[in-house]
Order: structure tokens, then sequence, then C-alpha cells
């Protein structure tokens, strides 16, 4: 059979990728229309056509340059343009900002996903990260000391933008503690998650520290198989917090209190300052939105304050549906289960490691901020992967993408190298 | 590296399931409380979409429209939508409180709280493209309420003129309600400014001690947890002290009633007897009685929004004279007349509490029914033998106890008066729970009279009136 022949029975039956991918840049295309019929402009005309073609290119361009998983990468394409939809519905300018966002996460994407694959010698490295991830983390407290007053102590400004190092060291936290636990360095693995720890609930930083505990616990469990472990860890938290909140019950828990009261009875506190306003406000937009939301361009999200950010699921509800909704919530269940099948086909414990903590940091942090959205547990304010407004959001979270990435391409290059040695080995019989 | 994968397989699967989580929760608080959110106060999109819909009426069960939009066009050719609400004034105010106003003055009321069927928001996309094709606008569903107007304007007019308070009519076997009012009311096209005190509902926002009116529920606690209760006998001289605090329960005007039956004791309200009473079974058996009668429960009913109501403030046990003073319908209790009069008919439905319903039917724009609405039981408050005795004792209270004067000549009329000592007010809160056992006029009637006396005195005689009205007498 010869090659033109073989091309041609390829592609008239289309793979279930295609059809997926195909599906996709038709979703966007007909949404970026729909806008444009609402209100007619020569950027969202522009915007229907480039928003597919970026997809387009994203998923089959991308993985010619540098070796990388298709479906993995047609979940977060999907993703990432729903993100920069949400935005552009209700300020054209932050949706364009928010795709240039997404073109630095792919950067970063690439970059991880590069290391994972090229870098052999991470031992030399591990000092130097574990130095780069404390100054990281220490950086808040110097910007806070030099301008003071400011509430929120997690970001760091330069200049006209800033940046929120707590993101940015969820990486290099992820390749420190893959390598310590791979190595089984149990001990030094724990004392460094609780110095991480240490520094964001000094920043007030909850809902990161819970994604920090979160994907620490699980990946202290895929290394050590042991729940006795993980148990008394966790009891040694109750009994830490249950102390704490003894010693400091009037200063720092006065926030936690208020968290929980705005989350059991949000209408209660609806009128206080750091009240119920925003969650109420959250939940009438999703009631708003029901099971088939408002329609695109007909919802009122934006009385939500944060709804960029915090709230942007909220928003999502509240014009697609809450059927829409778990199928995003699903597709978020597809790159956990795509990533754990990668981390089972990785030969390292440490790529498998890394693979897997990726998709425990992405679903921990998925399931704080949409917990809190849906008033399941209390609203802490993390943002949603992918989907909210931001640049270090969207490269940390990208990032983890490429470290996923990364230990695909290693896996399927040392598959084929085994395959060469193999043929190799028959062809000396 | 078996171990890791084995790990890795089950974490994948927890993490995945936690993801899935907060949806299924999302899907669960939709369909339970989706209608309140969407209907709360805060919502101003709801505002926003009402303008370009054509409200759908209100009727009574009757057929009498109580609100209804005329749409006409102005000079410059823009669609003007008016509402208006029922012709006759004394009804307008009388319905008020259920029906509400354009400007939303009175939270939930049907204006709000029924907006899914009024404005439409449920119909699917092809009816609504239907709609559009065929008349060139959007008009929402009619819905017929359980109200009787000419029943509730009757009521308003035997209401004590510059009091606040509230009267509730409900059918007890299916839970309608004929008759649901507050006072003040007001009208809702006089285009006055609506005062705080005039829009508050208070039959189903107005929290407060309920008074002797709680002895129903004491009474019940006590017939099913004390063995022998209603054979022994009781003395009463006037009052009980508690403790070291000396503190007091006494009777209304420290009136000693001497040596009484629990019957006698229930017939003339002996405050001594029931607080005794609460002593001997304890705060846990009257905490668990009032709660199966719907106290501390988080009411979601599905056509009206009521204020929950409160055995006490804490889940911590009530002790000496808190439990005693609440045995008598004082301390800390808290509910809504609309929640005594359910308590009244679930005695006259051998204690099984119906949902109160508002909402008859909704009528789509075609003709159509949208939805049929079936009487549900809310819970079962006792055991039918325990109603039976409770219904025997409200009997004697009519007969020849405090409630005389709501007897009516031919009419098997049961009730219990209540007269709430409130520290703040000149006097007492008057209060009136009772109804007609009757299967021909399945009728129960609440009465709350703020700051105006006694229950017997000037809550009774208005409940005699509407009693004799729903019989035809």
């Amino acid at each position: 059979m010869n090659i033109a022949m073989k091309n041609a029975k390829q592609k008239k039956r289309r793979t279930p990728q295609q059809m997926l991918l195909a599906g996709v840049m038709l979703f966007f295309f007909t949404a970026f229309l729909l806008l444009f019929v609402q209100s007619p402009s020569l950027l969202t005309a522009a915007m229907a056509l480039l928003v597919p073609l970026a997809v387009w290119a994203m998923v089959r361009i991308l993985p010619r340059l540098f070796p990388m998983d298709e479906f993995l990468l047609t979940l977060i394409a999907f993703l990432c343009a729903l993100g920069v939809l949400l935005q552009y519905r209700y300020t054209p300018s932050r949706g364009l900002t928010q795709a240039f966002n997404c073109g630095a996460g792919l950067v970063a994407m690439v970059v991880c996903a590069l290391a994972v694959r090229h870098i052999k010698s991470w031992r030399l490295l591990m000092v130097p990260l574990m130095g780069l991830s404390c100054a990281l983390m220490a950086l808040p407290f110097v910007f806070r000391a030099v301008n003071a007053g400011k509430g929120a102590t997690a970001w760091v400004g330069f200049g006209g933008f800033t940046i929120q190092p707590s993101e940015l060291v969820k990486i290099v936290y992820l390749f420190v503690l893959s390598y310590l636990l791979s190595r089984r360095r149990i001990v030094t693995g724990m004392i460094f998650i609780g110095l991480m720890l240490g520094f964001l609930v000094l920043q007030r930083d909850l809902g990161t520290a819970a994604i920090y505990g979160g994907a620490g616990l699980v990946l202290l469990y895929a290394a050590t198989s042991s729940l006795l472990l993980i148990g008394g860890i966790l009891g040694a938290g109750v009994g830490a917090v249950a102390v704490l909140y003894a010693l400091f019950k009037n200063s720092y828990f006065l926030t936690v209190q208020n968290r929980i009261s705005n989350w059991l009875d949000p209408f209660s506190t609806y009128d206080q300052l750091g009240g119920g306003y925003q969650i109420v406000q959250s939940l009438i937009a999703i009631a708003n939105g029901g099971w088939w939301g408002t329609g695109l361009g007909l919802g009122n999200a934006s009385v939500i304050p944060e709804f960029r950010t915090d709230f942007i699921f909220s928003a999502l509800i509240n014009e697609f549906g809450l059927v829409f909704a778990a199928l995003v919530a699903c597709v978020y269940v597809l790159i956990v289960l795509r990533s754990a099948d990668i981390a089972l086909r990785s030969t390292s414990a440490f790529h498998a490691l890394l693979a897997a903590g990726s998709a425990a940091l992405l679903a921990v942090q998925a399931f704080i901020i949409l917990g809190g959205v849906l008033k399941f547990i209390p609203m802490t304010g993390v943002t949603v992967p992918f989907l909210s407004y931001g640049g270090t959001s969207l490269v940390s979270c990208l990032g983890l993408m490429g470290v996923v990435q990364g230990v695909a391409s290693r896996n399927e290059r040392l598959l084929r190298e085994d395959q060469r040695l193999a043929e190799g080995g028959e062809d000396a019989q | 590296m078996k171990q890791l994968r084995k790990s890795i397989r089950v974490i994948a699967l927890v993490l995945a399931l936690m993801v899935l989580l907060p949806i299924g929760y999302g899907g669960y608080s939709l369909i339970r409380y989706g209608t309140r959110w969407r209907t709360s106060e805060y919502n101003t999109y709801l505002t926003s979409m009402k303008s370009g819909v054509t409200a759908g009426s209100i009727y009574d069960r009757n057929g009498v429209t109580l609100a209804s939009t005329t749409v006409s066009t102005d000079e410059t050719g823009e669609t003007v939508r008016t509402r208006t609400y029922a012709q006759d004034a004394s009804v307008r105010a009388a319905v008020v409180h259920v029906v509400g106003d354009t400007r939303g003055n009175v939270k939930n009321a049907a204006e709000s709280f029924m907006a899914e069927y009024l404005y439409g928001t449920n119909m699917s996309y092809a009816e609504r493209l239907k709609q559009v094709l065929s008349t060139g606008s959007l008009r929402g569903d009619d819905i017929t309420l359980t109200l009787d107007s000419s029943l509730c304007a009757y009521a308003a007019s035997l209401f004590p003129q510059d009091k606040s308070g509230a009267i509730v009519v409900m059918n007890y076997k299916t839970g309608e309600i004929y008759a649901l009012q507050s006072f003040p009311n007001y009208d809702p096209q006089s285009g006055k400014t609506v005062t705080v005190r005039q829009a508050l509902n208070r039959a189903t926002r107005w929290l407060s001690a309920p008074g002797s009116t709680f002895k129903v529920i004491t009474l019940a606690a006590a017939l099913q947890s004390l063995p022998g209760a209603a054979e022994s006998s009781y003395t009463c001289t006037g009052g009980v002290s508690f403790g070291e605090h000396q503190r007091v329960v006494t009777d209304y005007g420290a009136a000693a009633h001497g040596t009484l039956t629990l019957k006698d004791a229930f017939m003339k309200s002996c405050n001594s007897t029931f607080a005794m009473l609460a002593c001997q079974m304890g705060d846990k058996a009257l905490r668990k009685t009032a709660q199966s009668f719907g106290l501390d429960d988080a009411f979601t009913f599905r056509d009206l929004v009521v204020e929950n109501s409160a055995y006490a403030s804490s889940s911590a046990a009530l002790l000496g004279a808190d439990l005693a003073w609440t045995g008598a319908g004082q301390n800390q209790l808290a509910v809504t007349p609309l929640h005594m009069c359910m308590v009244a008919a679930a005695v006259a439905n051998d204690g099984v509490m119906m949902e109160p319903r508002l909402l008859l039917r909704a009528v789509g724009a075609e003709g159509a029914e949208r939805q049929t609405f079936e009487p549900a039981v809310y819970r079962t408050a006792m055991d039918a033998q325990t109603a039976a005795t409770v219904r025997e004792y409200m009997r004697a209270v009519v007969t020849g106890g405090t409630g005389r004067s709501a007897a009516v000549r031919g009419l098997t009329v049961c009730a219990k008066t209540g007269t709430a000592e409130i520290d703040t007010q000149e006097k007492d809160n008057a209060w009136f729970i009772g109804f007609i056992d009757d299967d021909a006029y399945p009728f129960a009637v609440c009465v709350a009279v703020e700051n105006a006396g006694t229950g017997g005195a000037v809550a009774a005689p208005i409940a005699q009136k509407i009693f004799a009205r729903l019989a035809g007498k």
C-alpha cells in the first residue's frame, strides 16, 4: 500500500479528536457570531474567525513544533477560549487582554514542557528552586513594608501591573515536592509543605493555602500510599487550627468567622461591610440562569463584584446555565483523568508525581472556587483555572499543564526509543 | 512504582468526584432555593426583565380580578403597560400583602414571588417564539390564588382601627389560604407613600411570643410524654416561683384558680399549671413536640416565604423559670400568625399539618393550564389520638372557658386564646387560634392584635364573626 492511498484513507475517517476540535471551533464561532448579531462591530466579527483559528492553531500546529498531547491541548484550548469569551462579552478590551494573557500562558506551558522533557539533573536544581520559592513567597511581606496600609497582602506590584507570587510558586512547589517525595525524603517534603503553608497563612491567603495543602496531601498519599499518614496529618492540622483559634480568636480568626457566617446565611449579612453581598448576588445570578441559562449576552452577572475573577463561574452559569457549567466541570475532570493517565504511563516516580501533582493542584483549586461560588463551602478568593481574568493565574495553570505535557512527551520519546531498540534487537538476531 | 500507580488511580477518582461535588450541590440548591433566590428583593435582573413582558393577571378563587395589566400606546408610539388592582378599594387594601404592588413595597408578595408565572420566565423557548410570532409581544401566565377576596375585605372591616396585627384563614384539609392579612394595610393605587409599618406582612414576617395559644403545643407534649397527665389534678395559687432568683410565673391578673383538672386548667388558661407541666416533662420533651409542630424548621413552602419560628434562641436546654414561661407561651418563643394558624389546623386535621398554599392554578396565555397544584402534607405534628384530646379541650375553651366570645350558634367551634405580655408595650398582644370542627367548613383561623388587650376580649370576637361568615350563619 503506498503512502498516498494510506493518507487518502485516513482523511476520509474523521477521528474523535478531530470532531472534538471541530465542535469546539464551531462553538466559539457561533458564540462570537451571536455577540456580533447583538451589537455589530468589526472586532467581534474578527473574533468570530480569530478565536476558532487560534484554537485550531493551538491544537494542530503547536504539537508539530513541540511534542504534546493533542487531546489535553483541545481541552485546555476550549477552557482558555471560554475565558476570553466570558471577558469579551462584558468588556471587549478585557477579552483582548485575556487573549494576550493566554499567549503568555502558552509560552509558560512550552517552557515547562521543554524543561520536563530535557532537564535531567534535577538534583542540582533543587536547592536553588527551594530558595527561589521562599524568596518569592517572602516578596509580599517586603512590599507590604514598603506600601503599608493596603489590605491584600498576597499581591506584589511592579509599576503598572501586579502579580501574585503564590500563583507562580505553585509550579516550583510541584517540582520540589515531587522530587523530594520520589527520593523518599518524606519528612523533608512535609517540612517544605509546612513552610509554604506558613507563608500563605501569614498572607491571609487561605484559599491558596488550601490548594497547596490539599495538593501536598495528595502527593504524600501517592508517594507513601499510607492513609494512616494522611489521617495523622489531618488530625494534627485540626489540632493546630484549634490551638491557633484559641490564641488568635479575636484578631486573625475574625475574618474567618466572617466568611463562615457569610457562607451559612449570606442574606442576613447582606448589608454589612464585608458581608454577604457578593455571595447573594452570585446566588441570584445563578438562580437567574437556572438550568439552561439566560443566553449569551442576555445575563447580568456584572452586578457581582469580582465577577471577572473569583465569580466568573457564576457569570458562566448565569448565561450558559448549570447544565453547561456541569459540562465545563466535566472538562476539568477529563483534564484530571488524562493527566493521571499520563502519570500512569510514566516510567519514573518523579515524573509520575509531577503529572499527578499538576492534576491535584488544578482539581483542588477548581473544587475550592466552585464550592465557594455554589455555597458548598465558605468562599475563599481563588481564581477559576483557565477562566478567571488575570495573567498570573493563566501562566500558572498553563504552566502546570506544560508540566503534564512534558511528562507526556517524555513518555512518548521513551516508548519510541524502546520500540527502536526492540526492532534493532530483532534485526540483530 | 506499582504501589505508586495504584495510589494515582485512587487519587484520580477522588479528585474527579471532588470537582463534580459542588456542581451536584448547586443543582440541589437550585431545586430547593432557586425560586427564593430568583425572587429576592436584591435581584436587579427581575426588574429589568419585567419591562419587556406583559404581566399575567391575578384572580382570587371566585374569579375576581385582583391585578391586571392593560397595554396601550402613547403619542410617541411607545408601548405603555399599566398595572391596575382590584376594582373595590377595600378589597385592594385587604389583599395587598398577598398580591403586592408594582413598586415591590411588600417583600415576596405574588407580584414578585410568582414572577416565574406572571412574567413567563418558565415558558419554553418554543412557546415564547410562538407567542411573539402570533401576537407580537410576550405575555405571562394568569394565576388564580386561593384567596377569597370578599372574605378578606370583610375580615379587614372587623379589625380594630389603628392597631397592628394579622388575620389568617385557611382550609385545614388542603392547606389553601382563604385570607392572609396584615394590618395596617394600604391601597396600592392611592399613590400615597407606603410606610415600613404598612408594608410589613405581619402574617408571615412578624415573629413574637404566641402567649397562651402555645399551650396547645404544651398540652400535646404533656399528653404524649406524661402518662396520666389528663387524669391528675393541679393546684394553682396564682403563681409559681423558681430558684434563688425568685423569678415567678404568674397567672393573668394573679388569679388563683384553686384545684383543677388538666382540662379546667386549659379552659381557664392557667399559667401555673402549664408552667409546672413544662418543668415536669422537661426541656427535651417540650422542644421535641414544638419542633414536630414546625418550630426551629427552615420553611421552604412553594408559594410563600414565611419567617422561621423558634422555640428558643439557642439549642441549650432551658431550665427553671425559662422553661416554665416557655410552657405558658412566653420566654424566647417566636412565631408568626400564619404558623399559629397552621398549629390550629393540625389539631383540626387529626395532627396532620398541611403545607400552606396560595396558588390554585396558573393558566398560560393560550388558555392551557400550566401546572396543577396538589395539596401536600407539610408534617405530622402529633398522632390522631392526641389531636382528638386537644380538640376536645379546645372545644371546652369555647363552651365554658376563655374563648366563649368565639362561639357561633350551631357550629362546633374549637379555640384557644392567648394574651402575650411584651415588656416594651403598654398593653398585651391579643391572640386567638381556632377552627370549625366540621367537614363541611374545614377552616382554621388565627387572629393576632398587637398592643390591644386580652385574646378573649379583643381577638375572639373578630374570629367569631369570621367563623359565622364562613359557615354562612
